[in-house]
Protein backbone atom coordinates (compact mmCIF):
# COMPACT_ATOMS: atom_id res chain seq x y z
CA UNK A 1 0.00 0.00 0.00
CA UNK A 2 1.14 3.60 -0.94
CA UNK A 3 1.80 6.13 1.33
CA UNK A 4 -1.43 7.95 0.58
CA UNK A 5 -3.33 5.42 0.88
CA UNK A 6 -2.24 4.14 4.28
CA UNK A 7 -2.09 7.86 5.46
CA UNK A 8 -5.95 8.00 4.42
CA UNK A 9 -6.52 4.55 6.00
CA UNK A 10 -4.98 5.43 9.34
CA UNK A 11 -7.26 8.25 8.96
CA UNK A 12 -10.06 6.63 8.71
CA UNK A 13 -9.97 4.26 11.39
CA UNK A 14 -9.35 8.03 13.48
CA UNK A 15 -5.92 7.21 14.14
CA UNK A 16 -3.50 9.38 12.84
CA UNK A 17 -2.36 13.04 14.28
CA UNK A 18 -5.66 14.59 14.04
CA UNK A 19 -6.15 14.11 17.78
CA UNK A 20 -9.67 16.42 17.59
CA UNK A 21 -11.61 13.68 15.60
CA UNK A 22 -10.32 10.80 18.31
CA UNK A 23 -13.12 9.71 20.24
CA UNK A 24 -12.40 10.63 24.05
CA UNK A 25 -11.65 7.04 25.18
CA UNK A 26 -9.32 6.84 22.60
CA UNK A 27 -7.53 10.03 23.17
CA UNK A 28 -7.15 8.90 26.62
CA UNK A 29 -5.90 4.89 26.34
CA UNK A 30 -3.69 3.48 24.38
CA UNK A 31 -2.63 4.97 20.91
CA UNK A 32 -3.19 1.26 19.30
CA UNK A 33 -6.86 0.19 20.10
CA UNK A 34 -6.75 -3.14 21.71
CA UNK A 35 -9.12 -5.89 21.07
CA UNK A 36 -9.31 -9.16 22.51
CA UNK A 37 -11.15 -12.16 20.80
CA UNK A 38 -12.19 -15.20 22.92
CA UNK A 39 -12.23 -18.62 21.42
CA UNK A 40 -10.72 -19.44 18.16
CA UNK A 41 -13.34 -21.21 16.48
CA UNK A 42 -15.11 -19.96 13.35
CA UNK A 43 -16.44 -16.93 14.43
CA UNK A 44 -13.89 -15.89 16.84
CA UNK A 45 -10.86 -16.72 14.01
CA UNK A 46 -12.31 -15.28 11.62
CA UNK A 47 -13.24 -12.15 13.63
CA UNK A 48 -9.54 -11.82 14.77
CA UNK A 49 -8.29 -12.42 10.97
CA UNK A 50 -10.51 -9.76 9.85
CA UNK A 51 -9.79 -6.81 12.48
CA UNK A 52 -6.00 -7.15 11.35
CA UNK A 53 -6.81 -7.25 7.56
CA UNK A 54 -9.62 -4.78 7.44
CA UNK A 55 -7.19 -2.42 9.94
CA UNK A 56 -4.34 -2.58 7.89
CA UNK A 57 -2.58 -4.20 11.37
CA UNK A 58 -3.28 -0.49 13.08
CA UNK A 59 -5.54 -2.07 15.70
CA UNK A 60 -3.76 -4.94 18.05
CA UNK A 61 -5.75 -8.58 18.22
CA UNK A 62 -5.59 -10.58 21.04
CA UNK A 63 -6.87 -14.10 20.35
CA UNK A 64 -7.15 -16.06 23.74
CA UNK A 65 -8.25 -19.68 23.12
CA UNK A 66 -7.27 -22.68 25.19
CA UNK A 67 -6.37 -25.63 22.77
CA UNK A 68 -3.64 -25.44 20.34
CA UNK A 69 -5.16 -27.36 17.74
CA UNK A 70 -9.16 -26.53 16.71
CA UNK A 71 -10.99 -29.37 15.81
CA UNK A 72 -13.89 -28.88 13.40
CA UNK A 73 -17.49 -30.06 14.10
CA UNK A 74 -17.97 -29.45 10.36
CA UNK A 75 -17.43 -32.79 8.09
CA UNK A 76 -16.46 -34.43 12.05
CA UNK A 77 -19.49 -36.73 11.23
CA UNK A 78 -17.21 -38.35 8.23
CA UNK A 79 -15.51 -39.97 10.76
CA UNK A 80 -18.17 -42.01 12.49
CA UNK A 81 -18.29 -43.86 9.32
CA UNK A 82 -14.88 -43.80 8.50
CA UNK A 83 -14.45 -41.12 5.90
CA UNK A 84 -12.35 -38.46 7.40
CA UNK A 85 -9.68 -38.82 10.08
CA UNK A 86 -9.75 -36.50 13.23
CA UNK A 87 -6.38 -35.04 11.99
CA UNK A 88 -7.70 -34.12 8.54
CA UNK A 89 -9.77 -31.39 10.49
CA UNK A 90 -7.21 -30.03 12.57
CA UNK A 91 -6.47 -26.28 12.37
CA UNK A 92 -3.49 -24.82 14.04
CA UNK A 93 -3.74 -21.06 15.31
CA UNK A 94 0.18 -20.51 13.67
CA UNK A 95 -1.14 -18.68 10.59
CA UNK A 96 -4.07 -16.28 12.24
CA UNK A 97 -0.54 -15.52 13.90
CA UNK A 98 2.25 -15.31 11.96
CA UNK A 99 0.32 -14.01 8.47
CA UNK A 100 -1.77 -11.46 10.00
CA UNK A 101 -0.06 -11.05 13.23
CA UNK A 102 -2.63 -11.71 15.78
CA UNK A 103 -1.36 -12.44 19.38
CA UNK A 104 -2.49 -16.14 20.10
CA UNK A 105 -2.55 -16.48 24.27
CA UNK A 106 -2.94 -20.48 24.84
CA UNK A 107 -5.06 -20.05 27.43
CA UNK A 108 -8.73 -19.70 29.20
CA UNK A 109 -10.64 -16.62 30.03
CA UNK A 110 -12.40 -16.95 33.43
CA UNK A 111 -13.92 -13.52 34.05
CA UNK A 112 -14.46 -9.80 32.82
CA UNK A 113 -14.53 -6.61 34.62
CA UNK A 114 -16.13 -4.40 32.45
CA UNK A 115 -15.67 -1.55 34.45
CA UNK A 116 -12.06 -1.67 34.22
CA UNK A 117 -12.01 -3.19 30.58
CA UNK A 118 -10.29 -5.57 31.59
CA UNK A 119 -10.59 -9.78 31.52
CA UNK A 120 -8.66 -12.45 33.53
CA UNK A 121 -7.04 -15.50 32.30
CA UNK A 122 -7.05 -19.04 34.02
CA UNK A 123 -2.98 -18.63 33.67
CA UNK A 124 -3.28 -15.64 36.59
CA UNK A 125 -2.98 -12.57 33.34
CA UNK A 126 -5.32 -9.82 33.09
CA UNK A 127 -5.69 -8.37 29.40
CA UNK A 128 -6.91 -4.93 28.87
CA UNK A 129 -9.31 -4.05 25.60
CA UNK A 130 -11.47 -1.38 24.30
CA UNK A 131 -13.28 -3.82 22.76
CA UNK A 132 -14.29 -7.50 23.75
CA UNK A 133 -15.25 -10.34 21.41
CA UNK A 134 -16.59 -13.37 23.01
CA UNK A 135 -17.00 -16.55 20.73
CA UNK A 136 -16.97 -19.36 23.07
CA UNK A 137 -18.97 -21.82 20.92
CA UNK A 138 -22.01 -23.52 23.23
CA UNK A 139 -22.19 -25.45 26.36
CA UNK A 140 -24.18 -28.37 27.40
CA UNK A 141 -27.26 -28.76 30.15
CA UNK A 142 -27.25 -30.69 32.82
CA UNK A 143 -29.73 -33.89 32.07
CA UNK A 144 -30.21 -36.34 35.28
CA UNK A 145 -28.10 -39.12 35.39
CA UNK A 146 -25.96 -38.31 32.25
CA UNK A 147 -22.41 -39.16 32.40
CA UNK A 148 -20.89 -37.15 29.43
CA UNK A 149 -17.72 -38.66 29.48
CA UNK A 150 -19.14 -42.12 29.11
CA UNK A 151 -22.43 -41.15 26.98
CA UNK A 152 -20.68 -39.17 24.81
CA UNK A 153 -22.23 -36.09 23.02
CA UNK A 154 -19.37 -36.01 20.32
CA UNK A 155 -20.72 -32.47 19.86
CA UNK A 156 -17.60 -30.17 19.67
CA UNK A 157 -15.91 -32.47 17.60
CA UNK A 158 -12.14 -33.60 19.26
CA UNK A 159 -11.54 -36.27 21.62
CA UNK A 160 -15.53 -37.08 21.82
CA UNK A 161 -16.21 -38.15 17.95
CA UNK A 162 -13.11 -40.55 17.73
CA UNK A 163 -14.27 -42.47 20.87
CA UNK A 164 -17.84 -42.37 19.28
CA UNK A 165 -16.60 -43.89 16.20
CA UNK A 166 -14.69 -46.45 18.53
CA UNK A 167 -18.14 -47.12 20.81
CA UNK A 168 -19.99 -47.72 17.42
CA UNK A 169 -17.48 -49.82 15.99
CA UNK A 170 -17.74 -52.33 19.06
CA UNK A 171 -21.54 -52.51 18.23
CA UNK A 172 -22.86 -55.90 17.84
CA UNK A 173 -24.59 -57.25 14.70
CA UNK A 174 -28.34 -56.49 15.39
CA UNK A 175 -27.15 -54.30 18.24
CA UNK A 176 -28.77 -50.56 18.40
CA UNK A 177 -26.93 -46.59 18.44
CA UNK A 178 -29.45 -44.39 19.81
CA UNK A 179 -29.16 -40.77 19.13
CA UNK A 180 -31.09 -38.37 21.28
CA UNK A 181 -31.57 -34.58 19.56
CA UNK A 182 -32.34 -31.54 21.36
CA UNK A 183 -35.14 -28.93 21.12
CA UNK A 184 -34.01 -26.47 18.66
CA UNK A 185 -32.09 -24.12 18.54
CA UNK A 186 -29.33 -26.36 18.38
CA UNK A 187 -25.97 -25.97 16.99
CA UNK A 188 -26.75 -27.08 12.70
CA UNK A 189 -30.05 -27.37 12.34
CA UNK A 190 -29.47 -30.48 9.71
CA UNK A 191 -26.38 -32.19 12.02
CA UNK A 192 -28.38 -34.81 14.00
CA UNK A 193 -29.93 -35.94 10.82
CA UNK A 194 -26.81 -36.26 8.91
CA UNK A 195 -25.59 -38.44 11.50
CA UNK A 196 -28.02 -40.43 12.34
CA UNK A 197 -27.52 -41.27 8.42
CA UNK A 198 -23.48 -41.85 8.34
CA UNK A 199 -23.83 -44.10 11.22
CA UNK A 200 -26.62 -46.29 9.22
CA UNK A 201 -24.37 -46.36 6.66
CA UNK A 202 -21.60 -47.46 8.33
CA UNK A 203 -23.94 -50.16 10.20
CA UNK A 204 -25.59 -51.25 6.71
CA UNK A 205 -22.40 -51.78 5.02
CA UNK A 206 -20.42 -53.44 8.41
CA UNK A 207 -22.85 -54.30 10.80
CA UNK A 208 -25.81 -56.12 9.05
CA UNK A 209 -29.13 -56.16 11.77
CA UNK A 210 -28.01 -53.25 13.82
CA UNK A 211 -30.01 -50.21 13.95
CA UNK A 212 -30.21 -47.05 14.79
CA UNK A 213 -33.03 -44.86 16.57
CA UNK A 214 -33.45 -41.52 16.44
CA UNK A 215 -34.93 -40.00 19.62
CA UNK A 216 -35.97 -36.51 18.65
CA UNK A 217 -37.52 -33.58 21.29
CA UNK A 218 -38.76 -31.86 18.08
CA UNK A 219 -42.31 -32.49 16.55
CA UNK A 220 -40.29 -33.17 13.42
CA UNK A 221 -37.33 -33.22 11.01
CA UNK A 222 -36.45 -29.49 11.68
CA UNK A 223 -34.67 -28.81 8.63
CA UNK A 224 -34.60 -30.84 4.91
CA UNK A 225 -37.58 -33.08 5.68
CA UNK A 226 -37.77 -34.25 2.54
CA UNK A 227 -34.18 -35.70 1.81
CA UNK A 228 -33.62 -37.22 5.77
CA UNK A 229 -37.44 -38.89 4.93
CA UNK A 230 -36.23 -40.26 2.29
CA UNK A 231 -32.76 -40.94 3.63
CA UNK A 232 -34.44 -42.82 7.20
CA UNK A 233 -37.50 -44.74 5.05
CA UNK A 234 -35.53 -45.58 1.90
CA UNK A 235 -32.01 -45.64 1.85
CA UNK A 236 -32.11 -47.24 5.53
CA UNK A 237 -35.31 -48.70 5.76
CA UNK A 238 -35.49 -51.15 8.62
CA UNK A 239 -32.32 -49.81 9.83
CA UNK A 240 -33.58 -45.96 10.77
CA UNK A 241 -36.30 -46.27 13.11
CA UNK A 242 -36.95 -41.52 13.57
CA UNK A 243 -39.50 -41.37 16.88
CA UNK A 244 -40.43 -37.58 16.97
CA UNK A 245 -41.58 -35.56 19.95
CA UNK A 246 -39.29 -37.74 22.51
CA UNK A 247 -38.42 -35.59 25.11
CA UNK A 248 -34.40 -37.19 27.34
CA UNK A 249 -35.87 -36.93 30.88
CA UNK A 250 -33.07 -38.66 32.56
CA UNK A 251 -30.15 -41.09 31.42
CA UNK A 252 -29.00 -44.34 32.95
CA UNK A 253 -25.07 -44.15 32.06
CA UNK A 254 -24.24 -47.48 33.56
CA UNK A 255 -26.97 -48.97 31.75
CA UNK A 256 -26.94 -47.05 28.64
CA UNK A 257 -31.14 -46.95 29.30
CA UNK A 258 -32.66 -43.34 27.47
CA UNK A 259 -35.50 -42.62 29.93
CA UNK A 260 -37.70 -40.40 27.61
CA UNK A 261 -41.16 -39.17 27.69
CA UNK A 262 -41.77 -41.86 25.60
CA UNK A 263 -40.85 -44.51 27.51
CA UNK A 264 -37.39 -46.50 27.59
CA UNK A 265 -34.71 -47.21 25.53
CA UNK A 266 -31.91 -49.14 25.95
CA UNK A 267 -28.75 -49.21 23.47
CA UNK A 268 -25.24 -50.54 22.80
CA UNK A 269 -24.37 -47.34 22.50
CA UNK A 270 -26.19 -44.32 23.80
CA UNK A 271 -25.15 -40.77 21.87
CA UNK A 272 -27.17 -38.11 23.71
CA UNK A 273 -26.82 -34.05 22.25
CA UNK A 274 -27.79 -32.30 25.46
CA UNK A 275 -29.60 -29.15 24.92
CA UNK A 276 -27.64 -26.24 24.46
CA UNK A 277 -26.94 -22.62 26.18
CA UNK A 278 -24.19 -20.17 25.42
CA UNK A 279 -20.72 -20.59 26.66
CA UNK A 280 -19.88 -20.36 30.31
CA UNK A 281 -18.21 -17.01 30.05
CA UNK A 282 -20.98 -15.64 28.39
CA UNK A 283 -23.35 -16.81 30.99
CA UNK A 284 -21.49 -16.09 34.06
CA UNK A 285 -20.44 -12.54 33.20
CA UNK A 286 -24.47 -11.61 32.86
CA UNK A 287 -24.68 -11.57 29.20
CA UNK A 288 -27.09 -14.01 28.76
CA UNK A 289 -29.68 -12.04 28.73
CA UNK A 290 -32.14 -13.66 25.94
CA UNK A 291 -35.97 -14.69 27.28
CA UNK A 292 -34.75 -17.95 27.75
CA UNK A 293 -31.80 -16.83 29.62
CA UNK A 294 -29.64 -19.31 27.56
CA UNK A 295 -28.43 -16.92 24.93
CA UNK A 296 -26.61 -13.82 24.76
CA UNK A 297 -28.88 -10.65 22.74
CA UNK A 298 -26.67 -8.40 21.29
CA UNK A 299 -27.33 -5.66 18.46
CA UNK A 300 -26.75 -7.48 15.11
CA UNK A 301 -25.57 -4.05 12.65
CA UNK A 302 -22.54 -4.88 15.60
CA UNK A 303 -23.14 -7.70 17.59
CA UNK A 304 -22.63 -5.62 21.15
CA UNK A 305 -24.44 -7.32 23.73
CA UNK A 306 -27.81 -5.35 24.66
CA UNK A 307 -26.43 -5.85 28.34
CA UNK A 308 -23.08 -4.67 28.59
CA UNK A 309 -21.34 -1.96 26.78
CA UNK A 310 -17.94 -2.69 24.91
CA UNK A 311 -18.35 -6.66 24.72
CA UNK A 312 -19.61 -8.16 21.23
CA UNK A 313 -20.88 -11.66 21.32
CA UNK A 314 -20.92 -13.85 17.78
CA UNK A 315 -21.21 -17.38 17.02
CA UNK A 316 -23.43 -19.86 18.49
CA UNK A 317 -23.60 -17.91 21.60
CA UNK A 318 -25.39 -15.05 19.99
CA UNK A 319 -29.38 -15.03 20.47
CA UNK A 320 -30.07 -12.93 16.95
CA UNK A 321 -32.50 -16.06 15.80
CA UNK A 322 -29.75 -16.81 12.57
CA UNK A 323 -29.09 -20.61 12.83
CA UNK A 324 -26.16 -21.76 15.59
CA UNK A 325 -23.73 -22.87 12.54
CA UNK A 326 -19.77 -22.24 11.19
CA UNK A 327 -20.36 -21.05 8.19
CA UNK A 328 -23.00 -18.11 9.43
CA UNK A 329 -20.46 -17.57 12.31
CA UNK A 330 -17.99 -16.40 9.68
CA UNK A 331 -20.30 -14.18 8.27
CA UNK A 332 -21.12 -12.41 11.74
CA UNK A 333 -17.72 -12.48 12.21
CA UNK A 334 -16.91 -10.35 9.57
CA UNK A 335 -19.92 -7.56 10.31
CA UNK A 336 -18.68 -7.88 13.79
CA UNK A 337 -15.16 -6.95 12.85
CA UNK A 338 -16.55 -4.39 10.39
CA UNK A 339 -18.90 -2.99 12.79
CA UNK A 340 -16.19 -2.64 15.79
CA UNK A 341 -13.30 -0.76 13.54
CA UNK A 342 -16.09 1.73 12.59
CA UNK A 343 -16.71 2.06 15.84
CA UNK A 344 -12.72 2.00 17.46
CA UNK A 345 -12.49 5.23 14.76
CA UNK A 346 -15.28 6.75 16.14
CA UNK A 347 -18.58 6.31 13.53
CA UNK A 348 -21.64 4.17 13.19
CA UNK A 349 -21.45 0.35 12.31
CA UNK A 350 -22.92 -0.37 8.29
CA UNK A 351 -26.80 -0.04 8.62
CA UNK A 352 -27.91 -2.99 6.18
CA UNK A 353 -25.76 -6.42 6.68
CA UNK A 354 -26.20 -9.17 5.56
CA UNK A 355 -25.56 -12.86 6.49
CA UNK A 356 -25.61 -16.06 4.89
CA UNK A 357 -25.55 -20.09 5.60
CA UNK A 358 -24.52 -22.97 4.14
CA UNK A 359 -24.61 -26.29 5.56
CA UNK A 360 -23.97 -29.65 3.40
CA UNK A 361 -24.48 -33.13 5.04
CA UNK A 362 -22.94 -36.23 3.77
CA UNK A 363 -26.08 -38.88 3.53
CA UNK A 364 -23.93 -41.77 2.83
CA UNK A 365 -20.42 -42.45 1.84
CA UNK A 366 -20.83 -41.02 -1.52
CA UNK A 367 -23.81 -38.38 -1.10
CA UNK A 368 -24.55 -35.32 0.55
CA UNK A 369 -27.57 -32.57 -0.06
CA UNK A 370 -27.37 -29.05 1.54
CA UNK A 371 -28.95 -26.19 2.68
CA UNK A 372 -28.94 -22.32 2.51
CA UNK A 373 -30.38 -19.13 3.64
CA UNK A 374 -29.45 -15.84 3.67
CA UNK A 375 -30.41 -13.17 6.37
CA UNK A 376 -31.02 -9.28 6.06
CA UNK A 377 -30.99 -6.68 8.66
CA UNK A 378 -34.36 -5.42 8.77
CA UNK A 379 -34.42 -1.55 10.49
CA UNK A 380 -38.13 -1.91 11.11
CA UNK A 381 -37.54 -4.78 13.93
CA UNK A 382 -34.05 -4.38 14.58
CA UNK A 383 -33.04 -7.71 13.68
CA UNK A 384 -32.11 -10.25 11.24
CA UNK A 385 -34.79 -11.22 8.95
CA UNK A 386 -34.21 -14.69 6.73
CA UNK A 387 -34.80 -13.94 2.78
CA UNK A 388 -37.21 -16.21 2.20
CA UNK A 389 -36.65 -16.47 -1.67
CA UNK A 390 -32.49 -17.54 0.08
CA UNK A 391 -34.20 -19.89 2.00
CA UNK A 392 -33.54 -23.27 -0.02
CA UNK A 393 -32.38 -27.08 -0.18
CA UNK A 394 -31.01 -29.65 -2.85
CA UNK A 395 -33.77 -32.02 -4.03
CA UNK A 396 -32.37 -35.00 -2.41
CA UNK A 397 -28.81 -36.24 -1.59
CA UNK A 398 -25.73 -36.93 -4.76
CA UNK A 399 -22.46 -37.59 -5.40
CA UNK A 400 -21.79 -34.21 -7.30
CA UNK A 401 -23.01 -32.93 -3.93
CA UNK A 402 -20.77 -34.96 -1.90
CA UNK A 403 -17.63 -33.65 -3.86
CA UNK A 404 -19.03 -29.73 -3.60
CA UNK A 405 -19.30 -30.19 0.10
CA UNK A 406 -15.43 -30.74 0.75
CA UNK A 407 -14.93 -27.49 -2.00
CA UNK A 408 -17.08 -25.94 0.38
CA UNK A 409 -15.63 -27.21 3.31
CA UNK A 410 -12.30 -26.38 2.02
CA UNK A 411 -12.70 -23.06 1.15
CA UNK A 412 -14.47 -22.20 4.19
CA UNK A 413 -11.91 -23.32 6.60
CA UNK A 414 -9.18 -21.23 4.35
CA UNK A 415 -11.29 -18.11 4.87
CA UNK A 416 -11.62 -18.62 8.65
CA UNK A 417 -7.72 -20.10 9.61
CA UNK A 418 -5.68 -19.17 7.06
CA UNK B 1 -31.05 1.18 -19.14
CA UNK B 2 -29.51 -1.45 -16.69
CA UNK B 3 -26.15 -1.14 -18.59
CA UNK B 4 -26.01 2.40 -18.27
CA UNK B 5 -26.30 1.80 -14.51
CA UNK B 6 -23.36 -0.16 -13.66
CA UNK B 7 -20.87 1.70 -15.87
CA UNK B 8 -21.85 4.50 -14.17
CA UNK B 9 -20.83 2.86 -10.81
CA UNK B 10 -17.68 1.53 -12.73
CA UNK B 11 -16.99 5.47 -13.25
CA UNK B 12 -17.46 6.01 -10.00
CA UNK B 13 -15.03 3.85 -8.53
CA UNK B 14 -12.97 4.71 -10.70
CA UNK B 15 -13.30 8.19 -9.41
CA UNK B 16 -13.05 7.14 -6.51
CA UNK B 17 -9.82 5.12 -6.77
CA UNK B 18 -8.33 8.23 -8.61
CA UNK B 19 -9.43 11.29 -7.23
CA UNK B 20 -10.74 11.04 -3.45
CA UNK B 21 -7.51 9.59 -1.80
CA UNK B 22 -5.55 12.91 -2.94
CA UNK B 23 -8.36 15.41 -2.33
CA UNK B 24 -10.89 14.23 0.12
CA UNK B 25 -9.26 13.69 2.73
CA UNK B 26 -9.87 16.78 5.27
CA UNK B 27 -13.65 15.36 5.51
CA UNK B 28 -12.54 12.70 6.94
CA UNK B 29 -11.07 14.28 10.49
CA UNK B 30 -14.69 14.94 11.49
CA UNK B 31 -15.72 11.24 11.04
CA UNK B 32 -17.57 12.13 7.71
CA UNK B 33 -18.81 10.37 4.82
CA UNK B 34 -15.48 9.14 3.93
CA UNK B 35 -14.83 7.17 6.86
CA UNK B 36 -17.41 4.63 6.00
CA UNK B 37 -15.62 4.02 2.89
CA UNK B 38 -13.55 1.02 3.02
CA UNK B 39 -10.55 0.52 1.45
CA UNK B 40 -10.08 -2.84 -0.83
CA UNK B 41 -6.50 -4.99 -0.81
CA UNK B 42 -5.51 -3.40 -4.18
CA UNK B 43 -6.11 0.27 -2.48
CA UNK B 44 -8.47 1.26 -3.83
CA UNK B 45 -11.76 3.16 -1.92
CA UNK B 46 -15.01 1.14 -2.51
CA UNK B 47 -18.58 2.89 -1.14
CA UNK B 48 -19.53 2.69 2.17
CA UNK B 49 -20.42 -1.19 3.01
CA UNK B 50 -19.45 -2.88 -0.21
CA UNK B 51 -16.50 -4.61 1.30
CA UNK B 52 -18.85 -5.99 3.98
CA UNK B 53 -21.51 -6.70 1.68
CA UNK B 54 -18.66 -8.88 -0.60
CA UNK B 55 -16.97 -10.29 2.31
CA UNK B 56 -20.19 -12.46 2.71
CA UNK B 57 -18.87 -14.21 -0.54
CA UNK B 58 -15.47 -14.89 0.84
CA UNK B 59 -16.60 -17.91 2.86
CA UNK B 60 -17.08 -20.04 -0.78
CA UNK B 61 -14.82 -17.68 -2.86
CA UNK B 62 -12.00 -17.17 -0.63
CA UNK B 63 -10.68 -14.38 1.10
CA UNK B 64 -10.85 -11.18 -0.86
CA UNK B 65 -12.33 -13.36 -3.71
CA UNK B 66 -9.81 -15.05 -4.31
CA UNK B 67 -10.38 -19.03 -4.25
CA UNK B 68 -8.02 -21.51 -2.98
CA UNK B 69 -10.30 -24.23 -4.06
CA UNK B 70 -12.30 -25.36 -7.24
CA UNK B 71 -14.90 -22.35 -6.63
CA UNK B 72 -14.54 -19.75 -8.75
CA UNK B 73 -12.78 -16.60 -7.56
CA UNK B 74 -14.07 -13.13 -7.90
CA UNK B 75 -11.73 -11.08 -7.77
CA UNK B 76 -10.40 -8.91 -10.38
CA UNK B 77 -13.96 -10.23 -12.85
CA UNK B 78 -14.87 -7.17 -14.36
CA UNK B 79 -18.14 -5.68 -12.46
CA UNK B 80 -20.67 -6.42 -15.51
CA UNK B 81 -19.88 -9.93 -15.77
CA UNK B 82 -20.52 -10.49 -12.17
CA UNK B 83 -23.99 -8.04 -12.00
CA UNK B 84 -25.14 -10.21 -15.26
CA UNK B 85 -24.33 -13.61 -13.70
CA UNK B 86 -25.90 -12.66 -10.36
CA UNK B 87 -28.92 -11.33 -12.21
CA UNK B 88 -29.26 -14.67 -14.33
CA UNK B 89 -29.09 -16.99 -11.15
CA UNK B 90 -31.55 -14.35 -9.18
CA UNK B 91 -33.64 -14.98 -12.77
CA UNK B 92 -33.51 -18.98 -12.66
CA UNK B 93 -35.84 -21.38 -11.38
CA UNK B 94 -32.99 -23.72 -11.44
CA UNK B 95 -32.42 -24.81 -7.82
CA UNK B 96 -28.62 -24.88 -7.09
CA UNK B 97 -27.28 -23.09 -3.89
CA UNK B 98 -25.65 -19.87 -4.86
CA UNK B 99 -29.13 -19.45 -7.33
CA UNK B 100 -30.92 -19.18 -3.65
CA UNK B 101 -28.33 -17.01 -2.37
CA UNK B 102 -28.46 -14.92 -5.47
CA UNK B 103 -31.76 -13.91 -4.48
CA UNK B 104 -31.18 -12.45 -1.68
CA UNK B 105 -29.90 -9.22 -2.87
CA UNK B 106 -31.13 -6.27 -4.15
CA UNK B 107 -30.30 -4.66 -7.49
CA UNK B 108 -28.69 -2.15 -5.42
CA UNK B 109 -26.51 -4.62 -3.23
CA UNK B 110 -25.51 -6.72 -6.21
CA UNK B 111 -23.78 -3.58 -7.77
CA UNK B 112 -21.87 -2.82 -4.47
CA UNK B 113 -20.98 -6.25 -4.40
CA UNK B 114 -19.05 -6.57 -8.09
CA UNK B 115 -17.54 -3.28 -7.38
CA UNK B 116 -15.94 -4.53 -5.00
CA UNK B 117 -14.50 -7.26 -6.60
CA UNK B 118 -13.68 -5.61 -9.46
CA UNK B 119 -11.34 -3.28 -7.97
CA UNK B 120 -9.39 -6.19 -5.80
CA UNK B 121 -6.28 -6.95 -8.07
CA UNK B 122 -6.47 -10.68 -8.96
CA UNK B 123 -2.73 -10.90 -7.23
CA UNK B 124 -2.52 -14.36 -5.28
CA UNK B 125 -2.25 -12.45 -1.67
CA UNK B 126 -4.81 -12.31 0.21
CA UNK B 127 -2.95 -10.90 3.87
CA UNK B 128 -1.59 -7.60 4.55
CA UNK B 129 -1.92 -5.32 1.61
CA UNK B 130 2.10 -5.50 0.39
CA UNK B 131 0.55 -6.02 -3.08
CA UNK B 132 0.95 -2.60 -4.06
C1 LIG C 1 -21.65 -32.79 13.25
C2 LIG C 1 -21.67 -31.31 12.97
C3 LIG C 1 -21.78 -30.87 11.65
C4 LIG C 1 -21.80 -29.50 11.38
N1 LIG C 1 -21.94 -29.09 10.07
C5 LIG C 1 -22.03 -27.77 9.80
C6 LIG C 1 -22.21 -27.32 8.47
O1 LIG C 1 -22.33 -28.09 7.51
N2 LIG C 1 -22.26 -25.97 8.24
C7 LIG C 1 -22.16 -25.08 9.25
O2 LIG C 1 -22.20 -23.88 8.98
N3 LIG C 1 -22.00 -25.47 10.55
C8 LIG C 1 -21.96 -26.80 10.85
N4 LIG C 1 -21.80 -27.20 12.16
C9 LIG C 1 -21.89 -26.21 13.26
C10 LIG C 1 -20.57 -25.51 13.57
O3 LIG C 1 -19.55 -26.43 13.82
C11 LIG C 1 -20.73 -24.61 14.79
O4 LIG C 1 -21.90 -23.84 14.65
C12 LIG C 1 -19.53 -23.69 14.90
O5 LIG C 1 -18.42 -24.46 15.29
C13 LIG C 1 -19.76 -22.53 15.88
O6 LIG C 1 -18.62 -21.73 15.90
P1 LIG C 1 -18.22 -20.90 17.21
O7 LIG C 1 -16.96 -20.21 16.86
O8 LIG C 1 -19.39 -20.11 17.67
O9 LIG C 1 -17.97 -22.00 18.34
P2 LIG C 1 -16.89 -23.17 18.42
O10 LIG C 1 -16.55 -23.67 17.09
O11 LIG C 1 -17.43 -24.14 19.41
O12 LIG C 1 -15.60 -22.48 19.02
C14 LIG C 1 -15.58 -21.97 20.32
C15 LIG C 1 -14.14 -21.90 20.81
O13 LIG C 1 -14.09 -21.10 21.99
C16 LIG C 1 -13.19 -21.66 22.91
N5 LIG C 1 -13.59 -21.17 24.24
C17 LIG C 1 -14.74 -21.41 24.92
N6 LIG C 1 -14.75 -20.75 26.08
C18 LIG C 1 -13.59 -20.06 26.17
C19 LIG C 1 -13.03 -19.20 27.16
N7 LIG C 1 -13.68 -18.89 28.28
N8 LIG C 1 -11.81 -18.67 26.92
C20 LIG C 1 -11.14 -18.96 25.76
N9 LIG C 1 -11.63 -19.77 24.81
C21 LIG C 1 -12.84 -20.32 25.01
C22 LIG C 1 -13.33 -23.15 22.69
O14 LIG C 1 -12.17 -23.85 23.12
C23 LIG C 1 -13.55 -23.24 21.17
O15 LIG C 1 -12.33 -23.43 20.48
C24 LIG C 1 -21.74 -28.57 12.45
C25 LIG C 1 -21.61 -29.02 13.77
C26 LIG C 1 -21.59 -30.37 14.03
C27 LIG C 1 -21.47 -30.84 15.46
Amino acid sequence: MNDISRRQFLKTLGLSLGAAALPISFAKAAVRPRVIVVGGGFAGATTAKYLRLWSNNTVDVTLVEPNAVYYSPILSNLILNGQKQLNQLGFKYDTLAQKYGITVTRSTVSSINSASRTVNLANGKTLGYERLILAPGIQFKAINGLDSNTILHAWQSGDQVQRLRQQIQMIPSSGTYVLSIPKAPYRCPPGPYERACVVADYLKRNKPGAKVVVLDSNPDITVERDTFNAAFTRTYAGIVEYVPNTILQSVDSAKKVAVTSFGDYRADVLNVIPPHQAGSIVLKSGLGNSSSGDWANVNPLSYESTAIQGIHIIGDSQGTGQPKAGHIANAEAKVCADAVLRLLSGSQPFAAPMTNSACYSPISSTTASWLTAAFAYDPASQTMQLVPASYGASSGASTSNYKKMFEWANSLFGDTFA
Amino acid sequence: MKHKQWSYLGALAVFVSQSFLLTANAADYTGGQLSNTNITAAGVVVPDGARLLASQCFQCHGTNGKSTTGIDSLAGESQNEIISEMREMKAKTKVDLMHYQAKAYTDAQIQLIAAYFASVSRGNSSNNNHDD
